[in-house]
């Protein structure tokens, strides 16, 4: 049964919004049922501190086994930083998602955005563990 | 190439496409996130007439010469789709093999599966890929874009005179000629168009639904076609990586 901790946002796009400690700032990562379903991370694209996107916008790739998807940021924002680590071990991803694996931290453009995320529940519902 | 991503962004809702076609010269594609800056020697690749380019999925390099391609595009709903088509094609592709005598099967899960840059795709099987006589006889990559994937594949027909390590930039080894194909497997030759229609039957079959053969591109898909052609035709998109 995948982890889905209670104090985080969600996407219907199987991503994750952590709150930092410095204010507006989220680290962004894949949940733990997003990683399960697509099994081994081989390689991640990830953009660059400074980059910028709106909302669903396509931030990156993540590739598994065989099968590239797209990332789609969950909130209108700038990127603070991306995860260097994964660049030499993907696999973080699989093993720590909400920890060492995470891809980006954003900052937060418009907070209105995060009410239109989902909460925990809400996505134990999404992916049938609710 | 570029077909195959005209025809996934192109899809419409309910509808799914199998396209099956071969290529008019030796080409050497390339996995979407894989290194290939220094690993072939483009002066090879000229003389031997054979062409390249960057795919739009992941995995590794495949130097697609006597074989069928085929490329499966259908919705998918979430992330776990991605495995469950994978492994239905690869089912599919299964029984397509034994109706025309080949015992096949798929590769069992080994170690972690491997990275873009471990080598040629035909090198090494991953888990799930459809294997003969223990060595991989189709190897597969999917893309999602969206709510839909593209899943396309090589199943080799018989062996090319070029041979991937023949292109490769002098003190790179890339492994890439380690596949069986149709032809070791039975002896003799077997027609493209038996190959393909009896791959078209085993995966109609497996996907359900009623399907129309259609000989070409519709005015949509012909001009998403040329709308990507640029790109794929970008030495430094396949190259620059």
């Amino acid at each position: 049964m995948a982890r889905i901790p209670d104090d985080l946002f969600y996407t219907e796009e199987h991503e994750y919004l952590k709150a930092t400690d410095e204010e507006g700032v989220f680290q962004v990562g894949v949940t733990d049922y997003a990683q399960g379903e697509l099994g081994d991370i081989v390689f991640l694209e990830l953009p660059s501190a400074g980059d910028t996107f709106s909302r669903m916008d396509t931030f990156g790739t993540i590739e598994a086994v065989k099968a590239v998807s797209d990332l789609y940021a969950p909130v209108t924002g700038e990127i603070i930083a991306a995860n260097d680590a994964l660049d030499d071990d993907p696999s973080l991803v699989n093993s720590d998602p909400y920890g060492a694996g995470w891809m980006v931290r954003i900052r937060v453009t418009d907070p209105s955005e995060l009410d239109a995320l989902l909460g925990a529940d809400a996505y134990r519902e999404l992916v049938g563990e609710g | 190439m570029a077909v195959d991503e005209a025809l996934a962004r192109c899809r419409r809702p309910g509808e799914a496409t199998l396209r099956i076609y071969r290529w008019a010269r030796p080409t050497l594609s390339l996995g979407r996130n894989q290194p290939a800056r220094g690993r072939y020697d483009p002066h090879a690749l000229r003389s031997l007439g054979v062409d390249a380019v960057r795919r739009p999925t992941g995995g590794r390099e495949v130097l697609h010469d006597r074989e069928l391609t085929y490329a499966v595009v259908v919705p998918v709903a979430g992330p776990g789709s991605l495995r469950t088509v994978y492994h239905q094609v690869n089912r599919a592709l299964v029984q397509a093999l034994a109706a025309m005598g080949v015992r096949g099967g798929l590769a069992e899960p080994g170690e972690r599966s491997p990275r873009p840059d471990a080598g040629a795709c035909f090198g090494e099987p991953a888990a799930g890929e459809v294997m003969a006589a223990g060595r991989k006889l189709v190897g597969s990559a999917q893309v999602r874009l969206g709510a839909t994937l593209l899943q396309h594949g090589s199943l080799l027909l018989d062996r090319s005179p070029v041979g991937l390590e023949s292109l490769a930039a002098p003190g790179h080894g890339v492994g890439g000629d380690r596949g069986v194909t149709l032809r070791e497997l039975l002896g003799a030759p077997l027609s493209f168009d038996h190959v393909a229609s009896t791959v078209e039957a085993a995966l109609a079959g497996s996907f359900g639904g009623s399907w129309t053969r259609a000989s070409g591109l519709d005015p949509e898909e012909e001009g998403r076609v040329r709308s990507l052609l640029p790109a794929y035709l970008d030495a430094d998109r396949t190259w620059g990586r």
